[in-house]
């Protein structure tokens, strides 16, 4: 078994080599650091460099150094970090340095093995349609690496390989379908951390200002969410995600700290029936944070969050992969406009603990704004009455909604309330609620999302990050917590149509962002092909990444009753069975000729007819020769057989101009194989019944 | 013991594929099996089921099952590049011994068939890689050293692929009737006595030979001389026709195995065989005697090969 294996690589298969290295290790780029990526680059290159002949193969000595730099290297970015980045990096590493040394054919298959295996590595980061279908394309490139070693010189027409990798796709689609729908989904064997230290775009957990609108310059998706019914009005779409409600200088930020932290996956989602109540399910994209994002007055309904003390909707762990959850709501609370975390009891009052976070300001600074509150203060209005007035004061100033306020110096809000009065909703809500502590109503400043795009083709709600957006929530005590939106009163655009609109006197929108096609919406044919994109993508990550035992479970048992892993895997294996004798009848032992010389397939038809019976044609005999020695042996049929090989003849080497009618004559060719065939078994039953 | 069971399977082996000069290979008589590497790729995928497991990544479920069934399809693949495939020994050739025993095989592939990368392994030989287009016939020549004289056969040789992607091996055993005449190495002997013929009527023989008449014609036999076919008769006919001669020389020389005064049976082989090319390179009519037969007087192509074949199975 020497012979292909201690050969060396032939060169086609080395090229495709390269290809396949780089193919596959262009996204492990952006997860490992950038010396090991760069150096990684620079020694394939040296590889292509001995490729071409322009450099020797490098000897022990330098291959050793190199091993030794590159472990040295590695433990000094890595020694603090254990997740699958670091074994990724450690991968990236050892399949870089193998590189410089594949020089045998043998070597190839453990390099392919590797790459294969990074192909798979690179899900753990993203799993987008446009990532699958990179990553298979880049495994098959991986896989032409061992099939190049392998394949013959046969020039092999193209008919026949369309046909044969027709066939081969026909086979292998459904099968795979069918595996991946029926193989049983086990649970974690051990539980790895699966932390990936990227740096995910959303809100953070404090509000300076300007933070907002950084976020606003990004077209990348917050969530995506699917409504059981109506899409409500976009003015109702206020997503809470969490209360700032610590002010410290110019920043708010928020004081709650999630102590409960809960074991588990995110992906076992378990969602609840809600039959009859209004329901959405959110699938939010990576934050790495535990917060959800919610409508008001909305109830759990899936098993990976919960509702948290203060009201607001919570993950159990980190969200480091795209996630599904569910929320039912109320149509009434969220037309109200109002909220509380259980609206059905009656308004509790706030506790003195609570009255106290959200009363907390720094006890100095901004004497002009204090100045106007305490003057507010003395026409005596309920707390009502002073809210509204405020609202109204936003409204009727002349105050301008912008993506690019100008810097403040010293007191901020003093400086945007009253000099100033250009920003965007993280100045707004920053400063209603400083002004209603002021005047000691409990108020606190909400971040989330507002609006988001719907996607008609699907029918369901796309929210970018642009969508960002901070309001208020204030306490009264009759009504509990009512939501309050100063943006709306400067900017109604804002609220009523998003971003885009309201910034679009100003051009600011995703103008630092020249590439995003959101930008483009205006061209009916990028908004059309930017929606189609986002619903391949929805579904794709709907039905295949988010595929879980659970979406199996209820899936099959749609169809099948009460699936148990026990008949799933009987199902997988009898469906499996079936499918691969399937694919040994199409591929293997199919008969179907087409791509074959008609005339050579008759003629071997008569002979392979008459190998039943006995007489066989002698490898190298031609037809001519087959049929004179059959002559011999049958006389009475000369005629025929004479007629049959002068047909072949005829139809194979007949000169253009005298050539036959080549359809009519390959039919009677046919017709006189059969009845010859016939002829001959009959008269040799006949002759053989007397004896 | 590892002998023994090695006996037993090839024994098996031969139940399921008997010797003979035809071959159709098909499910009967080709056996399949991971590679090394093959076993090394379903690690590969356990790596990943169990990947996929931890990380309840669907997406690396889906990429396990599209290898798995990638290896599934290069098992079809493989047995259909060997499947079906039909071979025959056509010819053996007939040599010295030192010199190579050539086996002459027709492959003919189905019609819709691609044999790629067939690999012939003959034992202690280099391997021959082969490829066959569809409804080819294609003709391999395998060879072994001919080590000793007389009949010699292939051994058991192996048809093996592993195409397409190295990870399943489909081979097959195969073991063949015809077999190839090996005849004695030529060595110049002494012989004892000169009898009956001196070497000047072989001289004379010789000088005559060139106005010898042409006394007819008779079938082309393999190892013809090609300067004595009858060239015309074959442009105007199309059949191959060897002109005889009637040699004018009547001397006639006999071989004699016991003539040799030294030297055991194969020695004495080889002294003969040595003295039947020399005495046809000198064009005379001779005899040979050897242990078991009696090659009557005659010259020629013909009578110098039927006195070699007489040697080689002496």
């Amino acid at each position: 078994m020497q012979h292909s294996h201690d050969s060396l690589i032939p060169r086609n298969a080395l090229f495709a080599l390269l290809v396949a290295f780089f193919a596959v290790m262009l996204p492990h780029y952006s997860n490992v650091s950038a010396w090991l990526a760069i150096s990684s680059v620079v020694i394939a290159l040296l590889r292509v460099g001995i490729y071409k002949g322009w450099l020797p193969y490098p000897n022990a000595r330098a291959k050793t150094l190199l091993v030794f730099i590159a472990i040295a290297a590695f433990y000094m970015t890595y020694r603090h970090q254990f997740s699958v980045e670091t074994a990724v990096a450690f991968f990236v590493m050892s399949v870089s340095l193998k590189l410089i040394e594949v020089k045998f054919a043998k070597d190839c298959y453990l390099f392919v093995f590797i790459l294969l295996y990074l192909c798979a590595c690179q899900f753990l980061f993203s799993q987008t349609f446009i990532t699958a279908l990179y990553q298979i394309s880049a495994a098959f490139v991986a896989l032409s690496v061992l099939f190049s070693l392998h394949k013959g010189t046969l020039t092999i027409p193209r008919k026949v390989r369309v046909i044969e990798v027709t066939k081969l796709i026909m086979v292998a689609v459904p099968l795979v379908i069918a595996i991946f729908m029926f193989f049983p989904r086990i649970a974690p064997l051990w539980s790895i951390p699966l932390s990936t230290g990227k740096a995910y775009t959303g809100i953070s957990d404090s509000m300076s200002p300007g933070q907002i609108a950084e976020l606003t310059q990004s077209s990348a998706r917050a969530f995506r969410v699917e409504f059981s019914g109506e899409i409500p009005a976009k003015s109702e779409l206020y997503w809470r995600g969490l209360a700032l409600d610590f002010l410290e200088g110019d920043t708010w930020r928020s004081s709650e700290y999630l102590a409960r932290s809960f074991m588990g996956r995110l992906n076992e989602v378990r969602t609840d029936d809600t039959e009859g109540q209004p329901s959405y399910t959110v699938l939010i994209e990576p934050t790495d944070k535990k917060w959800a994002y919610g409508l008001a007055g909305s109830e759990v309904a899936s098993s990976n969050i919960f509702m948290s003390e203060r009201g607001y909707v919570r993950f159990k762990s980190n969200v480091i992969q795209p996630t599904r959850y569910k929320l039912s709501y109320d149509l009434g609370v969220l037309a109200l406009n109002q909220q509380s975390s259980n609206t059905e009891a009656p308004v509790r009052a706030l506790s003195a603990k609570e009255m106290k976070r959200y009363l907390q300001l720094p006890s100095t600074g901004n004497p002009q704004t204090r100045a106007f509150i305490k003057a507010l203060l003395a026409k005596d209005l309920s707390q009502v009455e002073l809210t509204e007035y405020l609202m109204s004061y936003f409204r009727e100033q002349p105050f301008h909604y912008t993506l690019r306020p100008p810097r403040t110096s010293g007191a901020f809000f003093d400086d945007f309330m009253f000099s100033t009065q250009r920003g965007f909703c993280a100045h707004y809500a920053g400063s209603l609620v400083y002004m209603l502590r002021l005047a000691g109503i409990p108020s606190r400043v909400l971040v989330g999302y507002q609006g988001g795009e719907i996607n008609e083709q699907e029918g369901y709600l796309m929210v970018h990050q642009y969508d960002a957006h901070a309001w208020v929530e204030v306490w009264h005590e009759s009504t509990g917590w009512l939501r309050y939106d100063p943006t709306a009163m400067v900017a109604p655009d804002r609220i009523e149509q998003g971003l885009e609109e309201a910034v679009r006197d100003e051009g600011t929108f995703l103008s630092d962002n020249a590439f995003s096609s959101a930008r483009y919406n205006r061209i009916e044919l990028v908004r059309w092909m930017r929606l189609r994109l986002d619903s391949i993508n929805y579904n794709w990550q709907k039905w295949v990444v988010g595929y879980d035992g659970q979406t199996q479970y209820k899936f099959l048992s749609r169809w099948l009753g009460d699936v148990s892993f026990k008949s799933l895997a009987l199902i997988m294996a009898v469906l499996g069975g079936v499918m691969v004798t399937l694919a040994f009848v199409v591929l293997g032992y199919s008969k179907k000729r087409r791509t074959v010389d008609k005339v050579v397939l008759e003629f071997e038809r008569f002979c392979s007819s008459l190998e039943k019976i006995g007489v066989k044609r002698a490898v190298g005999e031609t037809p001519k020769q087959f049929t004179n020695r059959l002559v011999g042996r049958f006389p009475h049929h000369k005629k025929s057989l004479d007629y049959l090989s002068d047909c072949f003849y005829w139809l194979q080497y007949a000169c253009d101009e005298n050539k036959p009618d080549e359809v009519s004559l390959l039919k009677s060719m046919k017709e006189k194989r059969k009845t010859l065939v016939r002829d001959i078994k009959n008269r040799r039953l006949r002759t053989q019944k007397p004896a | 013991m590892k002998a023994l069971m090695r006996k037993t399977f090839f024994q098996w082996v031969a139940r399921r594929s008997p010797v003979s000069d035809i071959k159709t290979l098909t499910q009967r008589n080709v056996y399949i099996f991971p590679t090394k590497e093959g076993g090394l790729f379903v690690g590969l995928l356990l790596l990943l089921l169990l990947t996929a497991i931890n990380y309840q990544s669907s997406l690396v479920y889906l990429f396990t099952f599209l290898l798995g069934s990638l290896f599934v399809f290069s098992i079809i693949f493989c047995f259909k590049n060997l499947s079906g495939l039909h071979l025959s020994l056509v010819a053996t050739n007939e040599c010295f011994v030192g010199e190579e025993a050539v086996y002459s095989f027709a492959l003919k592939s189905k019609p819709n068939q691609y044999c790629e990368s067939l690999f012939f392994s003959v034992p202690n030989q280099p391997i021959k890689k082969v490829d066959i287009s569809a409804s080819e016939v294609a003709a391999v020549a395998l060879t072994i050293p001919a080590t000793h004289r007389g009949l010699v056969s292939l051994g058991r040789i192996r048809l093996e692929t592993v195409y397409p992607l190295g990870l399943i091996r489909a081979w097959t055993w195969l073991a063949f009737e015809k077999q190839a005449l090996v005849f004695p190495t030529p060595l110049k002997g002494d012989r004892s006595l000169v009898e009956a013929s001196s070497g000047d009527d072989f001289e004379e023989g010789v000088k005559v030979k060139g106005e010898d008449e042409l006394s007819g014609l008779r079938d082309y036999a393999l190892g013809d001389s090609p300067n004595r076919i009858a060239w015309k008769h074959y442009a105007s006919k199309g059949e191959l026709y060897v002109k005889e001669f009637d040699g004018v020389s009547s001397s006639t020389c006999w071989l004699n195995y016991s003539d040799y005064t030294s030297g055991n049976k194969e020695q004495r082989l080889s002294y003969l065989c040595h003295d039947v090319l020399d005495s046809h390179r000198k064009g005379g009519r001779f005899g040979m005697v050897f242990p078991g037969g009696v090659v009557e007087p005659s010259s020629g192509d013909n009578h110098k090969m039927q006195c070699l074949r007489a040697l080689a199975l002496a």
